[in-house]
């Protein structure tokens, strides 16, 4: 209801209305995009091969003669919902680490902020490499290596949040008034630390996405013929200097991805900063 | 039924084991009114919180008894259905995102409609009968319906206890007196046993039958109300009436920041 209030009350300025209209474009498009694609992404026609734009392949055709447009739409499943599944993995993980280490204190915490420690000195495309090389290759193994060099951030994030918030007074208010522990936390303490932590994933989103696409583009993630953003720009490298357009259209989908989220995460850091809701007191 | 909470020998010390609090002794009674007096800092707020097992992080209880009726029980059977408690600074004491509605509702785990119910009659009882103002949110709110609000749902519980930290603090002298007004209305009508934690000499000597006087972590004097005034005791109890005589001599009303300024 807050967020709701929040949202009425901001009228969002017009880069944001934009930004929600391609978010729900882009979401569309992980969901049906490969349904919607008017070709086959992985069919091959030699007799094809790097055609420029006409109106069967608005787009062109790629160096096997598949259409850039469906391929462009049918690997929006994999880049985006790649993401979609990492942020929900790192967001479950880091909170509840986070949360658990804030709220028990003393040398749980420490133990737990020690190894967040370990995580946080090796910059994380260096650790998700490090991941895939132990795990293996394939699109399952680089999102659980993205979420690895990934959750502790959040759970620092979210560890300091609770801290504070645990002192709050109205925490200590409902403590006397009967309420138990785990009912304080899910309603008192919770809902504060995620608002925040929408905010930083969502600043956060472009840049797994250049995770998940750099990962592609090395060849680690998803394997070619598939369809994905990573991969399209790696195939698509081949023939750099001769049909440059090939490695723009993905470049375009992931910088349109990355700029929506970005001024996405502007705004609901606009809209739940408690500040600008009537006298509150930010947590 | 004669309610009895005592508290016995409760001690307050800090993670590393320094004392904050020691050999705090006080006895509440059903439709008696208790003040515990002090200056800002030495103890008062933390031995309530102490005696319901609620300290901050960091703090522990070092020991002490808490009894109901003579059987001692832990803070967590006390909170909330047996002792009901308003804290010191009701602007930070309700969650910012959660109107009063909602916390009427975490507060008695009923059914909403009866919690709703409860809470209006609560309201009005202290005078918010405004049928806005469950739905507001607490930024909503000025600090005197905020104070009110908060004692309003410390007694939907209908807790035989009250323990009002410092509950006049951040009010201007009308809404002061009207909270004092509230305070004696309720344990005339409800005969509540109240706790009163505060450095306002003026609400001690109003409302409350007995005083006891804490410095230092202690308690230092404890005596009925007009016996205090009339011939304190202790020292300390002294120093403190003689500093609010000298605040009140200029013929001015009590104002409230000269009397927090004086004993502070």
């Amino acid at each position: 209801m807050t967020l709701l209030q929040a949202g009425m009350a901001l009228r969002p300025p017009p880069g944001l209305r934009l930004a929600s209209v391609s978010a729900l474009l882009l979401a569309g498009l992980m969901l049906f995009g490969p349904w919607l694609a008017p070709y086959d992404p992985t069919e091959v026609a030699l007799d094809l091969k790097l055609m420029g734009p006409s109106l069967a392949h608005p787009l062109g055709t790629d160096h096997l003669g598949r259409d850039v447009l469906s391929r462009l739409m049918a690997g929006a499943q994999v880049s985006l919902g790649a993401v979609a599944a990492i942020l929900a993995l790192v967001l479950t993980l880091g909170v509840g680490i986070g949360s658990l280490a804030g709220m028990a204190g003393g040398r749980t915490d420490a133990a737990i902020m020690r190894v967040c420690d370990a995580f946080l000195t090796i910059p994380t495309f260096i650790l998700a490499l490090f991941f895939v090389g132990v795990l293996g290759t394939g699109p399952a193994n680089v999102v659980t290596a993205v979420v690895l060099s990934h959750w502790a951030w959040y759970a620092r994030m979210a560890r300091a949040l609770v801290a504070g918030l645990k002192r709050q007074d109205y925490v200590l208010a409902a403590r006397v008034a009967g309420t138990g522990r785990l009912m304080t936390v899910v309603r008192h303490i919770l809902p504060a630390v995620l608002a925040q932590m929408a905010i930083l994933a969502s600043l956060d989103i472009g840049h797994m996405m250049l995770h998940v696409s750099g990962l592609s583009f090395l060849g680690l993630g998803v394997t070619p013929p598939d369809p994905e953003w990573g991969v399209m720009i790696n195939d698509a490298r081949a023939v750099l200097w001769t049909q440059p357009v090939l490695v723009l259209w993905p470049g375009l989908m992931i910088m349109l991805t990355v700029m929506t989220f970005n001024r996405l995460g502007d705004g609901l850091r606009d809209a739940l900063d408690p500040a600008l809701q009537a006298g509150g007191k930010a947590p | 039924m004669t309610r009895l909470l005592s508290i016995e020998d409760l001690a307050v010390a800090t993670g590393s084991g320094r004392p904050l609090v020691r050999g705090v002794s006080l006895t509440l009674r059903a439709g008696r009114i208790l003040a515990l007096l002090g200056e800002s800092g030495c103890g008062k707020s933390l031995s309530l919180l102490g005696a319901l097992d609620a300290l901050p992080p960091g703090l522990r209880r070092m020991g002490g008894v808490v009894a109901l009726d003579g059987r001692p029980c832990a803070g967590r059977e006390l909170r909330g259905g047996i002792v009901a408690t308003v804290l010191q600074n009701p602007r930070e004491a309700f969650n910012p995102l959660l109107t009063l509605r909602a916390h009427a509702r975490e507060t008695l785990e009923v059914r909403k409609a009866e919690a709703d119910a409860r809470l209006a009659s609560a309201l009005a009882e202290v005078g918010l009968d405004d049928p806005a103002v469950p739905g507001l949110l607490p930024g909503e709110m000025s600090g005197g319906m905020l104070q009110r609000a908060m004692i309003a749902l410390a007694l939907i519980r209908e807790a035989p206890f009250l323990i009002a930290d410092e509950p006049t603090t951040d009010l201007d002298p009308v809404a002061r007196a009207r909270l004092m007004d509230l305070l004696a209305g309720l344990r005339a009508r409800r005969g509540l046993g109240m706790l009163l934690v505060t450095h306002d000499l003026g609400v001690a000597a109003r409302l409350a039958d007995e005083v006891a006087v804490m410095q230092g972590g202690r308690i230092v004097e404890t005596a009925p109300t007009a016996r205090l005034f009339a011939a304190p005791a202790h020292r300390h109890t002294r120093d403190l009436l003689a500093a609010h005589a000298m605040l009140c001599a200029d013929d001015r009303p009590p104002a409230k920041t000269a009397t927090v300024g004086a004993v502070a």
